[in-house]
């Protein structure tokens, strides 16, 4: 890791540097916001809990994580940069890890700043840290999970907006592939591969406050299959 | 070879892996509870059920395959079962069934299991499935069904206690003595006792009736139509260690006669509870915190109806409940409907916890009664006090003296009360002639000076009653509420959701089965925004949120956004 800690650094300021990276947080901040106090009403729903602030965030992760990642690899490969990118001194492995890195600590950093929700709201009722900390923990594995699709999505073409799309999509698919799985008709086995997919359907144990190994190993698992992946598609080009 | 293709072999293998391990995982799994409450884990007492199970007990979830593919919720009633299972160190065994894909086919209509209509919407068309998600309990010969179950939230209560039930094959019987002019248990406790027959076999008993001795709680509701005969039994059945909860009024509101109040005067009911340490108050306690009360109002040719705030109507809630005690740790709010506040003085060895109390903003309304919702901008004119902060229900332990049944010329609670007062407090002081007027001074007018010896009933005239006079008392339970409209459907209009809930709570801490009680309460902590009493307060601090999630942080990351570009300007002007 303290090897490739130059890359992600260099990847997270040129993350910092866009604008982009700030209309994102803001936009997902005050949308969040905005949900929770105006449209889902909390104070007139009266329960102490965030459920329904990070009840919304698989969607919401659908449309900002690709818009987060799409200029990664695409941006890289439009402007001709992605051959010299991978001519520095590193493995394909540990350049897509490093981007991946990036990616996830700025989600991380937005995510750090909607802490004062809860700490602004503590005060009016009995709200359960254990269950915030598992809602916390678990936005943050299902970020980590739309990273790197997202990413994979960036190095598949050469244009954002497509990069932008096929991850949206992607994303949208591996969110709702539960509903799905009630489509009359469909076998047994199919419905559990569909209902397995469902990022959303691993997310909501850890939205209640329980960490269920099932859905930790899937939450570990979709980014390590995703970044080979990727590597893997890097390499291929590569060797084109 | 190029280096892609030299990789493949170690990509496909790495893929194999994962899938391995995916696969795995869903074989052999954990799970963390980080909740306070482990809410969503099954408890100590489930966990230890095997214990009391001798023979094999089946769990049986019968669930169609439809609602299994619509719905997580069936995926997390299994997970449940299988804990039991897991658990059950080879005495509870589960398994889950389609019932339309059984051969030979079942209906489980005949297990008791209920069909559920569900609405899908299938090629753009809505329709109507029928589907099951039921459970059926079977232990030897005998079989319980929870016939519809959609819910994790109380399933693991309705699970331990129907499992309990078929191994123990005794079924807890509750009973209740009314006291109310024309009330019966079909006529104003429907909601209450469906709720008690889960676990009970709820029955009214006759007034003077002996009361079973294996009666698990025993519930006196008003006491206006109980005389002092009526009620021998019932100082026998807490003198020999019994659970009773009395819902009493110290001012009684007439809901055929226009609302009409009036402060009980000597009730035998109210003497007893006194001699037991619970004064009731003949004051009415009026709250700002209050539920709502459909009203109708005549404007001109027009009848509208509204929901009004009604200050007779207390919402118990917050810190109006005790979050020690079990029976109100998990309640959201508890509406209690004119209700007369109580004053504790325990006697001797008697420990008492006040449960329910009202908020910092209420007040007493002493002998001239308003409760005219029309008259509502009057109420708070008329406080007699405004201290706030009353209690309205409490539970007491211990062994309370024999009052009616004394013996030969006995006084209530002289004779057993012994002459040294408790560490907690003084015990009643019936035979000083101060009467047992309460401190605060909300004391009833009634109850002072000398009061009349109650009974000169000879020991072992009342059904089971006697020989505890002379014997000395068993430790008891009782819960007074200052209601006694509180346990009546009356809760199904002002959107009382937590009477039944505080009721059956009640009943089970007297029942004595703290076990079943903490399941139920630790999955249902108070989760109200609540702790703020005062609205103004509360406003505020949601503004603040607001002002800070909305704005302060989002435009703190749009300054940081600009110093940063304004920084590399900077540099790069330089």
């Amino acid at each position: 890791m303290p090897r490739i800690a130059p890359l992600i650094k260099k990847e997270l300021g040129s993350l910092f540097n866009t604008p982009m990276a700030y209309i994102l947080g803001v936009t997902f901040l005050v949308f969040q916001g905005v949900w929770f106090f105006f449209l889902y009403r909390f104070p007139v729903m009266n329960e102490a809990s965030l459920r329904g602030y990070f009840g919304l965030m698989p969607g919401v992760f659908t449309a900002l994580v690709p818009a987060l990642t799409m200029r990664s690899w695409a941006e890289e490969m439009r402007l001709g940069t992605a051959e010299l990118y991978l001519t520095l001194p590193y493995r394909e492995g540990e350049l897509a890890l490093a981007k991946l890195l990036a990616s996830f600590l700025l989600l991380t950093l937005l995510l750090a700043l909607t802490l004062p929700v809860p700490l602004t709201l503590s005060s009016l009722g009995d709200f359960d840290p254990g269950e915030i900390l598992g809602q916390y923990l678990g936005i943050l594995l299902l970020g980590a999970a739309a990273v790197s699709v997202g990413q994979f999505a960036s190095v598949l073409t050469t244009n954002q907006m497509s990069a932008f799309l096929l991850g949206f999509f992607s994303l949208l698919a591996l969110t709702t592939a539960h509903l799905a799985a009630g489509a009359p008709g469909l076998p047994d086995g199919a419905a559990g591969v569909f209902r397995y997919f469902s990022l959303s359907a691993h997310y909501e144990s850890f939205r209640k406050g329980v960490l269920d190994s099932r859905d930790l190993v899937f939450f570990l698992l979709v980014p390590v299959l995703f970044q080979l992946l990727t590597v893997r598609v890097l390499v291929w080009r590569k060797w084109r | 070879m190029t280096g892609g293709r030299r990789d493949l072999p170690a990509f496909l293998l790495t893929v194999t892996l994962i899938a391995l391990a995916a696969a795995n995982s869903l074989v052999y799994f954990v799970r963390l509870d980080l909740t306070r409450n482990r809410s969503f884990t099954i408890s100590p007492v489930s966990r230890e059920l095997f214990r009391e199970i001798p023979e094999k007990v089946r769990l049986t979830y019968y669930v169609s395959d439809r609602l299994r593919k619509l719905s997580p919720i069936p995926g997390r009633i299994e997970d449940l079962l299988r804990e039991y299972a897991a658990h059950g160190r080879g005495r509870i065994e589960v398994s889950v069934l389609a019932p339309e894909k059984m051969d030979p086919p079942v209906r489980p209509e005949s297990l008791g299991i209920v069909p559920q209509q569900i609405q899908v919407v299938e090629r753009n068309e809505n329709t109507i499935a029928t589907v099951y998600t039921g459970i059926l309990i079977s232990y030897l010969d005998s079989r319980d069904t929870l016939p519809v179950v959609f819910d994790t939230a109380d399933l693991e209560y309705r699970l331990t206690r129907g499992i309990r039930k078929l191994v123990s094959g005794a079924e807890p019987a509750v009973g209740f003595l009314i006291g109310r002019p024309g009330s019966s248990l079909s006529s104003e406790f429907r909601l209450l006792a469906d709720r008690l027959s889960r676990s009970y076999k709820v029955m009214e008993l006759a007034r003077g009736e002996a009361i079973p001795r294996d009666l698990s709680a025993l519930l006196v509701v008003g006491g206006r139509e109980l005389e002092e005969r009526d009620l021998h039994p019932v100082d026998a059945f807490i003198t020999e260690g019994g659970r009773a909860l009395f819902a009493v009024d110290g001012v009684e509101v007439d809901l055929d006669r226009n609302l009409q109040a009036a402060a009980v005067g000597d009730q035998p009911l109210l003497r007893l509870l006194s001699a037991w340490g619970v004064e009731v108050g003949r004051e009415l306690v009026l709250d700002a915190r209050c539920a709502l009360m459909p009203v109708q109002r005549n404007t001109g040719a027009v009848v509208v109806r509204t929901l009004e705030k009604y200050n007779h109507w207390v919402k118990a809630q917050g810190r109006g409940l005790s979050r020690t005690s079990p029976i109100t740790a998990g309640l959201q709010a508890l509406d209690l409907y004119w209700p007369s506040p109580l004053s504790l003085k325990p006697p001797a060895g008697v420990e008492a916890e006040t449960l329910v109390s009202s908020s910092g903003d209420s007040w007493l309304m002493r002998e001239k009664f308003s409760t005219n919702p029309y008259e509502a901008p009057l109420f708070r004119t008329l406080a007699a006090d405004s201290s706030g902060g009353y209690v309205l229900a409490a539970a007491l332990t211990g062994p309370f003296p024999p009052v009616f049944i004394g013996g030969q010329g006995a006084r209530p609670a002289r004779a057993a009360a012994p002459a040294s007062g408790p560490a907690s407090g003084p015990g009643p002081d019936l035979g000083s002639g101060t009467g047992a007027a309460p401190a605060s001074g909300h004391g009833p007018a009634a109850l002072n000076s000398d009061p009349a010896p109650l009974s000169r009933t000879a020991p072992g005239s009342e059904p089971g009653g006697g020989s505890a006079a002379a014997s000395p008392s068993r430790a008891a339970r009782i819960i007074v509420v200052g209601d006694s409209e509180a346990p009546t459907d009356l809760s199904q209009f002002s959107d009382g959701a937590g009477n039944i809930d505080f009721f059956e709570n009640a009943v089970d801490w007297l029942a004595g089965d703290r076990g079943l009680l903490e399941i139920r309460v630790r999955g249902s902590r108070d989760t109200g925004l609540g702790r703020i009493e005062d609205p103004g307060m509360r406003n505020a601090v949601l503004l603040f949120s607001r002002m800070v999630n909305l704005f302060v942080v989002p435009a703190g990351l749009i300054f940081y956004g600009l110093y940063r570009a304004w920084r590399r300007r900077s540099v790069h002007d330089r």
